[in-house]
């Protein structure tokens, strides 16, 4: 999925049974509602979680961390679990620790780790 | 023995001084005395049974036979008519004989009774005249209390204050022939008519006449008819009301009932005597009272004009004091630019609705100078023109509307007097005061004050006049004089506010800001001794030759001293303060001199604020050798300077020192955006009143030094945050600036663009900029504004996006614009401390 101005991109896929979303572009106002909606649609009930892969994101901010959030809150009423894979020296990483998602949410260095952390929990 | 005995009682009955009867339960006499028969003038046989009763008062018939019809002792007072046919009081008194008859006595009490009954009228005028200090009201109850007890009619007349006889009391038993008495005689009589009181006041001396035809007290024109003035003869007395000099007035008495005796006249005398007495009382204590108020409003008046330059004020103020102690309505008119006219300035009069309709009406329409009303008058011929009875009745001055002059006509004065306000043998305009309502008039003894509030007035008018344009050729010069426009600084900002004094007038507080060598800047603010034109043009000599002499860039101290050098080469000599800073803004150092200035205040960026203290210098224009000293101030990236005149901080009766720890705390408590400094020092040190001493503030910012600057506006939606972002990485990139750093700063400016997109507007399509200037230490601000307005926290996004601005940056602040909001942030150039932070956040 991408939105009309071409800002993002949303590519879902698969790591064995876990759902893979991963976010290509910039997330800001203009557009992390149709973000949201789309990877809260991309997560199966049976699945054990998902992660999302924030390694070619290029920018977020408030308005992303908010939709990441409410993510990790509609997985977790469904008793499924988020984890983040982004890498540790990034003004993204900088931003969700600063807001303290990084409280909430694990964050991975890489998505092979977020996948194996989720494998394991089944 | 026994017949004997009844000859020598009836002997003995018959020789008493009283009348002795006896008298049945039926009011029937069945014996009286030799005594009462002559009291009577008739047998007692033409007296027994009910005849006797014939002599009773009818008044009293009924009193009469109460008593008798019981067996109570009794003791009472009657009037029975004597064999002369006059009415004598008798002291009748009687105690039951048996249950069938009562013996009485009677003695004629009438001359004592009369003697005690004059005393108690006495006494009941005396309480009358003690009453009030209103002689028409105290002599109107004085005759009512004498109309029935001892007179018909009851008439007092006294000379008013202009010495006309006018009559305060009319009073007749009769209520139609009171009226009648009323409207067919007019209230003023003429002393040398006919009428018994006017005859009383021109002689002095009392006329009594037992009996008359003619003249009444109200006569003679026309007589009266028959129905008002019966056949019978009636009895005057007229007495004057005598005051230690003169005759004030006269008392009459009518009586058609009966004729009066010496002893009414004596009573008459007495009461006029008192009446007399009383209505010089009145008078003395209305007099002193009109004096005192007339004092007092002199006094106020002159009080009051010293305070202001507003002639309007004056003008309005000085009618509004006059009424109601000197007028019932006054106005001020003076002429016009032309000096063709006279316009209304001011109007009051006592009743609110009659100035109302005034002011609907004719208040506007000019006063022509060639009419022929007062006001005009004494325009034309700067006299006086006092017109003592002015009441549109009187013929020839009937009423001329077409005149627009005659427009103080439209408020009905009785009585006017109109006073050209002259100051050194020029005509103003005209105080025009009159009496409407109240009766009073003016009359030459008037004349003085009413001279001397028209000289105090003109003078304070001709001395505004003078002040209020010497203060506008010295505004606009001082206007003219200070720069038009500031200069831009880059790094620096500049601010500036004058406040021309409104108390005083204009002063000589100036100052400016001279491009220097060097990409410097000379800053200047002063202070010349003196206001007025003349200050103003010192000023102006100072500024243009401090412009010349900081022009090569010399240090301060020099140019101050060769400023003071000039000053007197001018002479005359002329003291001025002054403070002169150069700027390097490439440094962020200003060198300061002051000559006696008050202190720069200065205002880091941690907001606490301190008085630079220089060394001490004389003012310039002291002393031609006066020693000047130059002190370096460095001045920190956000940092603020400011230079102002004692006016912001003077206060009359208050040590300097207490006005300068005011600026320091107005200082430190300083939020406001650096655009408004000014204006918050003058809010706070001074409000919204005028200041009595002009106030000049200059105030200067150091940002820092610039690299480079970024401005973008666009519309406020959410789809332009991106490409605003990219420009301002570009920006930074551009400037050298880190992936790190540049991440950190399009986040947080981000932030602040997503708070205007998103809460800045309703429905409307509003905009939001951002501006960016990187300083030479490589600190980084930007601001975000939208003309908007929105609060922090308003949502929970909104809250988590100012808590990531704070993170990301050194410095924020959310600042509330005139019209919108702006953030404005901060980072620091990244030490080691701060790579620090954010190691620790990976």
């Amino acid at each position: 999925m991408s939105d009309v101005s071409g800002l993002v991109e949303v590519i879902d896929r698969h790591e064995g049974s876990v759902p893979v979303c991963e976010i290509r572009g910039e997330l800001d106002a203009s557009n992390v509602d149709h973000v949201l909606d789309h990877v809260v649609g991309s997560v199966a009930n049976e699945a054990p979680g998902m992660v999302l892969d924030l390694g070619l994101t290029s920018y977020l901010d408030s308005a992303g961390v908010r939709i990441l959030f409410e993510l990790a809150r509609r997985l977790r009423s469904r008793r499924q679990e988020l984890r983040i894979a982004v890498p540790d020296d990034g003004i993204v990483r900088r931003v969700l620790v600063l807001t303290a998602l990084a409280d909430v949410v694990p964050l991975d260095d890489d998505v092979a780790r977020s996948v194996r952390a989720l494998q394991t929990r089944t | 023995m026994s017949s004997q005995a009844e000859v020598d009682a009836a002997t003995v009955a018959d020789g008493a001084p009283a009348l002795l009867g006896v008298i049945d339960r039926a009011a029937r006499l069945g014996w009286c005395n030799r005594t009462w028969a002559e009291f009577a003038g008739r047998d007692c046989v033409q007296l027994l049974g009910d005849r006797w009763l014939a002599d009773v008062h009818a008044d009293d018939l009924e009193l009469v036979r109460l008593v008798l019809g019981h067996t109570e002792p009794f003791d009472i007072d009657i009037r029975m008519r004597r064999h002369d046919g006059r009415e004598r009081w008798m002291a009748m008194r009687g105690s039951a004989h048996n249950d069938h008859v009562t013996i009485i006595s009677a003695v004629d009490v009438s001359a004592s009774r009369k003697a005690q009954h004059a005393l108690q009228l006495l006494a009941a005028v005396g309480d009358e005249l003690n009453a009030s200090l209103a002689t028409d009201e105290i002599l109107d109850g004085v005759a009512r209390l004498l109309v029935s007890d001892l007179a018909d009619l009851c008439t007092i007349a006294v000379r008013d204050d202009q010495g006309r006889l006018t009559r305060l009391a009319i009073v007749d038993t009769d209520k139609r022939i009171e009226a009648e008495l009323r409207a067919r005689n007019h209230d003023v009589i003429e002393t040398d008519g006919p009428s018994a009181i006017a005859e009383v006041v021109r002689t002095g001396a009392l006329l009594y006449r037992p009996i008359v035809d003619a003249p009444g007290p109200d006569e003679p024109s026309p007589p009266l008819p028959e129905a008002i003035a019966p056949a019978a003869t009636r009895s005057l007395i007229c007495a004057p009301l005598r005051t230690r000099d003169e005759v004030i007035g006269a008392l009459a008495l009518v009586s058609w009932s009966r004729r009066y005796t010496p002893d009414d006249v004596e009573l008459a005398h007495e009461i006029a005597q008192r009446c007399a007495s009383a209505v010089e009382n009145a008078s003395l204590y209305r007099r002193s009272e009109d004096a005192r108020a007339r004092l007092s409003l002199v006094a106020t008046v002159g009080e009051r004009l010293a305070t202001t330059f507003d002639v309007d004020a004056m003008a309005d103020m000085l009618v509004r004091r006059i009424v109601p102690v000197f007028a019932d309505v006054a106005s001020v008119a003076l002429y016009d630019d032309d000096g063709d006219n006279l316009r209304r300035r001011a109007i009051c009069h006592v009743d609110p609705v009659a100035e109302a309709e005034f002011r609907a009406g004719p208040y506007d329409t000019p006063i022509a100078i060639n009419g022929a009303n007062p006001p005009a008058r004494a325009a034309r011929t700067g006299r006086p023109v006092l017109i003592e009875d002015h009441s549109p009745r009187e013929p020839g001055r009937g009423r001329r509307a077409a005149d627009p002059g005659e427009a103080m006509r439209m408020l009905a004065p009785t009585s006017v007097l109109a006073m050209p306000l002259m100051s050194r043998g020029r005509t103003l305009g005209v105080l025009t005061v009159g009496f409407v309502s109240s009766g009073r008039r003016y009359s030459v003894a008037d004349l003085p004050l009413g001279n001397d509030l028209a000289r105090r007035v003109a003078t304070a008018i001709e001395r505004a006049t003078a002040f209020t344009e010497e203060r506008r050729i010295a505004e606009a010069m001082q206007h003219s004089m200070l720069p038009d426009a500031m200069p831009d600084i880059p790094g620096v900002g500049l601010c500036v506010r004058y406040l021309p004094g409104g108390k005083v007038d204009v002063g000589g507080d100036w100052y400016d800001v001279v491009p220097l060598p060097g990409a410097r800047y000379g800053i200047v603010i002063g202070d010349v001794a003196g206001h007025g034109v003349r200050a103003a043009t010192v000023m102006g000599q100072l500024r243009h030759a401090l412009r010349a002499f900081a022009a090569d860039g010399a240090e301060p101290a020099g140019v101050v001293a060769r400023l003071n050098r000039f000053v007197f080469e001018q002479g005359p000599l002329d003291m001025a303060t002054l403070c002169y800073g150069v700027l390097d803004p490439t440094r962020g150092r200003i060198d300061l001199s002051t000559a006696a200035h008050v202190p720069p205040l200065l205002i880091r960026p941690d907001h606490s604020a301190e008085l630079i203290e220089l060394p001490p210098a004389p003012p310039i224009g002291a002393d031609p050798l006066s020693r000047y000293t130059t002190t370096s101030v460095q001045l920190e990236p956000g940092a603020v300077l400011l230079l102002y005149t004692d006016g912001l901080v003077e206060r009359r009766g208050e040590p300097l020192d207490v006005g300068l720890a005011r600026i320091v705390e107005a200082g430190s408590r300083s939020t406001a955006p650096f655009d408004e400094t000014c204006e918050h020092f003058v809010d706070v040190l001074i409000g919204e009143t005028r200041p009595a001493d002009d106030v000049a503030v200059l105030a200067l910012r150091f940002a820092g030094v610039s690299r480079g600057h970024l401005r973008v506006r666009r519309p406020a939606r959410a789809a332009e945050l991106s490409p605003v972002r990219r420009i301002t990485a570009a920006w930074l990139e551009s400037a050298g600036f880190g992936a790190e750093e540049i991440g950190s700063i399009a986040v947080a400016m981000t932030e602040a663009a997503t708070n205007a997109v998103e809460h800045a507007y309703g429905p409307a399509e509003g905009w939001f900029e951002v501006e960016g200037e990187i300083h030479e230490d490589g600190s980084v601000a930007i601001t975000v504004r939208d003309a908007g307005r929105w609060r922090p926290k308003a949502r929970g996004g909104g809250g988590r996006g100012l808590a990531l601005i704070a993170r990301l940056m050194d410095e924020f602040e959310v600042r509330r614009l005139q019209m919108g909001t702006e953030i404005w942030m901060r980072r620091a150039p990244r030490g080691k401390e701060h790579r620090h932070d954010i190691e620790v956040s990976g």
